[in-house]
């Protein structure tokens, strides 16, 4: 830790007792009720804002489905067998050898 | 303190179905943690109550994503929510305070003075002269750092609090209150260089 932050601590630890005598937590008179009365006012969330909610998680979903398929699709691919050369022809080309 | 008489899961369950009067009784049982935490982060030019109100009407906004399923509680969820508000209050400030030396008291100068090395390690005495500094020099700093070396220093909290509250990784909390730190020491200096021009 260098000087300054030495004597920085020093000074927070001061200040902190001087922070000792705060004003009351009390909530004032009528505070939660004008607070309430705010939020029953508030108008109803628009459908254009539901309907975009609704299309952000459709889309989430539809994500997680292409990205299961894709997973199933490379690991099916890797033991599909119509890929590898069919031993017919190492058969073949053995007995060419031959 | 919370008052402990209060049963909030209860409470909150009367508040969506739209219960005016639980929902008063959840503002006056919450309002001791909300109004600390606006105090304590609030714009200069910002009232608390009104900081406090703001954080409410989004508390009652934002219900539904409060699921309190993973054993969260709800006065967790809503700190948080306190504490990204006045994040974005002061990140709306236009303009960040500017000190000159000339607007300092005797007692800031004093603890000035010992923040910059100027005078020997004897620490000053005033701790009201030490709180107006150490304001002031955090007022300069931009929103994010303001917010971290309050929580760390002011208030003691711990960085897997802060890290908790801001929703930033444990370094991150670290790096940015090392860099606030230096930045608050290059304050000090500036202003002390006032003081002999």
């Amino acid at each position: 830790m260098n000087e300054f932050e030495q004597r920085w601590q020093k000074g927070v630890k001061a200040a902190r007792q001087a922070a000792a005598s705060t004003p009351s937590d009390e909530a004032p008179l009528g505070f939660a009720t004008r607070v309430v009365a705010h939020w029953q006012a508030q108008p109803e969330p628009p459908l254009a804002w539901l309907w975009q909610r609704l299309a952000l998680r459709v889309l989430g979903v539809m994500a997680l489905i292409l990205i299961s398929l894709a997973a199933y699709d490379a690991i099916s691919m890797g033991s599909d067998s119509a890929l590898q050369p069919p031993v017919e022809n190492a058969v073949g080309d053995s007995l060419w050898l031959l | 303190m919370l008052p402990a008489d209060l049963d909030v899961p209860a409470c909150l369950a009367r508040v969506r179905l739209q219960d005016a009067e639980a929902a008063r009784a959840l503002v006056e049982h919450l309002y001791p943690l909300v109004i600390k935490i606006a105090r304590a982060h609030r714009p200069r030019r910002m009232a608390e109550e009104d900081l406090a109100q703001e954080i409410f009407l989004k508390m009652f906004t934002r219900l539904e994503q409060y699921q309190g399923r993973d054993g969260v509680p709800f006065e967790h969820w809503l700190s948080r929510l306190a504490v990204t508000t006045c994040l974005d209050a002061l990140r709306a400030e236009k303009r960040r305070p500017e000190w000159r030396w000339a607007d300092l008291g005797d007692p800031e100068r004093e603890w000035l003075d010992y923040f910059t090395g100027e005078t020997p390690a004897a620490t000053p005495s005033d701790a009201l002269g030490a709180r107006e500094i150490v304001e002031k020099l955090i007022a300069l700093l931009s929103p994010d750092d303001r917010l971290v070396i309050t929580l760390l220093d002011l208030e003691e909290r711990s960085v897997a609090e802060i890290s908790a509250l801001t929703g930033w990784g444990i370094s991150l909390v670290k790096v940015r209150a090392f860099r606030a730190r230096r930045k608050m020491r290059d304050h000090a200096l500036k202003l002390q260089k006032e003081s002999k021009l």
